[in-house]
């Protein structure tokens, strides 16, 4: 059914993951072009190749795991969740203490990072599970609120729970980012060296890209997956209108439940990730903010689906550098005196007495650029809930259905 | 969703965003000077892999990263927009005019331009890391590595990258090799030994002025290598010299919210401290904590105890608040490095270049602080220089074998060579806050370019150390995370 993608003649091709052809080579293309970003070959994203692009896209990949677990119980079943930092903490910490390296004062047993990934989601979904009732008996922002508590309790426990999470504002090491099956000393395949894989030399963080490339792939595959199965329609059904599905025959709390458990466990398997990845982290690092970042991801990529959350997760991680690079450029320009030189003047703060809104450091009236990026988080996901609510995915649908009308407006 | 109810929806996720934003805001109690906009990120040299050779340069230097045949780049990881970024940003600036005014005008280094390569790391671990792998690659070494944690957490990246870096922290475990690994090169004395020289430098005073009797002591610190290594210090000098500890706050300066230290969090530090009734209270805080507690206590009816704590506890700017009688009447102030305004060699040079470059800022002690830095790394590069190898393994030998890294009077002039206990330094200097001086001066209003100007503080001893201090033998840090105090009780 070429150029018909919406025809649908049998009950599995409406199921599929990927109906039409168009999608599989696009997927197809999209993979290999990721799988080459650290070897640097294709133009246009060679840039990329370096340790320090690369590690930012590890991270996006990483929260790409995390955002795909909120867009589960958030976009799939319609449960605001302010919670996923206090989630992504539980998985740290449990990682921490199976992965990690015991001294007097902390708990590790040194198994592989695998087991502690895996234990970090399994403790998270536990306590998702546990969370759940509250979702049952209130909606809405009420939902929001009691799931905001939670990351406050957590940043609580966190801080206090020395043996697991080390000390206040210092923190605690993380077992090594490797992939070993039972010995650590011994890794199946070494993450954290510089050398050659495959007659490629690439950096460590090349490693841990392409690693991660296909773990945030596989975790994306299965929640792709999960909206087609009976639990996934069951929480579509609960997101439209839980009455409603309820007299249909969806078990309103079960599936709640479901929906918190599974979010829950990405979130944890995320939060184990991030933290062994960064290798040491305090315990303020699990903070409203992290939640806030999430739902932005969420709501900017496009709530309840996939492509939403691979969109959402590249532009919130990307853009505190692009904005860092921006105001690099416009200071360039200042100090070069181009033609660009008053335009830039206007928007960066370059001294004392001197108007801009972006400034170098946080002093004075200016933003700092840390500040700038919360901002915009702020006024993005506003501006997207007001005008888009189906996020960068809305804006996609729009362009495509624009071309294919062409040149007829409807 | 009505329209009204989008608006609900985004009015709360804004209220959450404002919620969240805070966590930023400034620990310190007013507002810094706006900073002019010298911390200048600089074009990468190069971001080829390291392994690429670089062409023997003319003059059979040796190199390898972040060394150019006309330019040295030396990376700063700096908290621009956290926390502590009122202190930093000055910190910054300061080796900017040094680098750029002093070193660069005087025609470099070896025939080479020093090029400071910056990266705001909000002081934030995640970020801090960040920041370290994007411009790694570019220098041949930093310069400042803001914070403890921080500078802990790219440790094992250090080592593995074999690049020399100068912690802004004053843990006693950067000397540690067992720690470091011998690749931090710390400046000024520890936290550790800073508590026990101040400890018994003041209870000498309190035994002249008191017939001969020994001071009681209350004892209020952070968590942490920054708390706990200061209160092994304290601890070792108060076992020694046979004094009461009425009140072992230690590790109980905690806050319940990491963007202010309230009210509650500071009550039973607070209620400890004027129950015990000590002669003396020993401090290891943030200033904002410093102003709460010793407000409190005050307040609580103890007005006779002197109080005193580690460097980073005292600000000058807690002179612009309704502390600063109190500081100047009951505070002692410790400083590794000399204030702004001490009548030392040095003083004028660094007067004259912040104030040729940043006429209209105010006077401020981090100033020193940056110079001090760059001036030890300039040292550094020059002895690399004339060791023909400014590979970052001949920059880190270099700060390893270099005979005396001089400051003009700013700081104690010290070494690296030999052991830790041969190499680390004991000297510190001790202040007394003065707002009557500070405000006859202009208070906040001062500007660099009307004079000296102060930050109010008066030097009362300095250099000095005393024989606690000069006798200790110095093996490895006094407090580390796994085993705790490993010098005292």
């Amino acid at each position: 059914m070429r150029g018909r993608p919406l025809l649908h003649v049998d009950y599995e091709s409406e199921q599929s993951l990927f109906p039409t052809m168009a999608q599989k080579v696009i997927l197809t293309i999209g993979a290999l072009l990721a799988l080459s970003i650290p070897v640097g070959v294709v133009p246009g994203l060679k840039f990329l190749a370096s340790p320090g692009w690369l590690q930012i896209l590890v991270i996006a990949l990483i929260f790409m795991v995390g955002a795909a677990g909120l867009n589960i119980v958030t976009g799939m079943a319609g449960q605001v969740s302010l919670g996923h930092a206090f989630f992504m903490g539980v998985g740290a910490y449990t990682a921490a203490a199976v992965s990690g390296h015991p001294t007097e004062a902390l708990w590790g047993l040194e198994l592989p990072m695998w087991l502690g990934a895996i234990a970090g989601g399994l403790v998270a979904a536990i306590l998702g599970i546990v969370i759940a009732p509250t979702a049952v008996r209130v909606r809405g922002l009420y939902l929001a609120i009691v799931t905001l508590g939670l990351v406050f309790i957590g940043q609580h426990v966190f801080r206090n729970w020395n043996q697991v999470s080390g000390i206040p504002e210092l923190g605690r090491e993380w077992g090594p980012f490797q992939l070993a099956l039972w010995d650590i000393d011994g890794p199946a395949l070494d993450l954290s060296t510089d050398g050659e894989w495959f007659g490629v030399f690439l950096p460590h963080e090349g490693k841990a890209f392409i690693f991660m490339l296909v773990v945030a792939g596989l975790f994306l595959l299965l929640s792709k997956n999960l909206a087609r199965t009976r639990i996934g329609r069951a929480f579509a059904a609960i997101r439209d209108r839980d009455v409603a599905a309820e007299i249909m025959g969806v078990h309103e709390a079960k599936a709640k439940t479901q929906a918190f458990a599974i979010s829950s466990f990405y979130a944890g398997v995320a939060g184990a990730l991030y933290a062994t990845f960064l290798g040491f982290l305090p315990p303020e690092q699990w903070n409203l903010f992290l939640s806030v970042q999430f739902i932005a991801i969420i709501l900017i990529g496009g709530a309840g689906t996939t492509i939403g959350v691979v969109l959402g997760t590249l532009f919130v991680q990307l853009l505190p550098r692009l904005v860092e690079n921006f105001t690099g450029f416009l200071e360039e320009q200042i100090v070069g005196e181009t033609w660009l030189a008053p335009l830039a003047d206007l928007i960066i703060k370059t001294g004392e007495g001197d108007f801009g809104i972006l400034s170098l450091a946080a002093q004075g009236p200016g933003l700092s650029i840390f500040q700038a990026n919360t901002i915009l988080y702020g006024l993005l996901i506003a501006a997207f809930l007001i005008f888009e609510p189906l996020g960068l995915y809305g804006i996609w649908l729009r362009i495509r259905n624009y071309w294919k009308g062409w040149p007829f407006t409807y | 969703m009505s329209l009204k109810k989008k608006l609900i929806v985004v009015g709360f996720v804004l209220a959450l965003v404002a919620t969240a934003c805070g966590d930023s805001t400034d620990d310190t109690t007013t507002a810094a000077p706006a900073t002019t906009a010298a911390p200048t990120t600089t074009a990468a040299p190069t971001t080829a892999a390291p392994t690429t050779t670089v062409a023997p340069p003319a003059d059979d230097i040796m190199t390898d990263i972040g060394v150019t045949d006309d330019e040295i780049f030396v990376g700063l990881l700096a908290d621009l927009s956290g926390p502590f970024s009122g202190l930093t940003v000055d910190i910054v600036d300061a080796q900017v005019a040094y680098w750029e005014d002093v070193v660069n005008a005087g025609g470099g280094i070896a025939g080479r331009t020093v090029v400071p390569v910056i990266e705001d790391t909000v002081y934030n671990v995640a970020t801090h890391g960040e920041k370290y792998t994007k411009i790694v690659d570019q220098v041949v070494a930093f310069s400042n590595s803001t914070g403890s944690p921080h500078t802990a957490s790219i440790l094992s990246q250090l080592q593995e990258d074999n690049v020399l870096a100068i912690p802004l922290s004053w843990y006693s475990g950067w000397a540690d090799p067992e720690f470091d690994q011998g690749i931090t090169f710390e400046l000024g004395t520890n936290y550790c030994l800073e508590g026990m020289n101040v400890m018994e430098w003041l209870v000498e005073r309190f035994k002249a002025d008191n017939d001969g009797a020994l001071p009681s002591l209350a004892i209020a610190t952070r968590a942490g290598d920054y708390g706990q290594d200061a209160a092994a210090g304290v601890k070792y000098a108060a076992q020694q010299l046979g004094l009461e500890i009425k009140y072992d706050g230690e590790g109980l300066i905690v806050r319940s919210n990491p963007a202010e230290y309230t009210a509650a969090d500071a009550t039973p530090v607070i209620t400890g401290i004027v129950a015990a009734q000590p002669d003396i209270v020993w401090l290891t805080s943030a200033p904002s904590e410093t102003a709460v507690i010793m407000g409190g206590a005050l307040q609580g009816g103890l007005t006779t105890a002197q109080w005193t704590g580690s460097v980073p506890s005292y600000d000058f700017r807690l002179l612009d608040s309704a502390l600063a009688e109190a500081l100047t009447g009951l505070f002692w102030q410790p400083n590794y490095a000399v204030s702004w305004g001490t009548d030392v060699p040095g003083m004028a040079q660094v007067s004259e270049v912040l104030t040729a470059r940043y006429p209209d800022r105010r006077p401020s002690d981090a100033f020193i602080l940056g110079w001090t830095e760059a001036r030890a790394m300039e040292q550094i590069l020059r002895q690399a220089a004339a060791n023909g190898d400014m590979t970052r393994q001949g920059v880190i030998d270099a700060a390893n074998t270099i005979d005396t890294i001089v400051m003009d009077g700013a700081g104690p002039d010290f070494n690296y060579q030999g052991s830790p206990d041969d190499y680390v330094v004991r000297e510190l200097y001790m202040y007394k806050p003065n707002v009557q001086a500070y405000l006859a001066a202009g208070g906040m209003d001062q500007k660099l370019e009307d004079g000296l100007g102060t930050t109010g503080s008066e030097l009362v001893d300095g250099p000095f150390v005393m024989p606690l201090a000069e006798n200790f033998n110095f093996t490895g840090a006094c407090w580390t995370q796994e085993e705790g105090n490993r010098i005292s009780g």
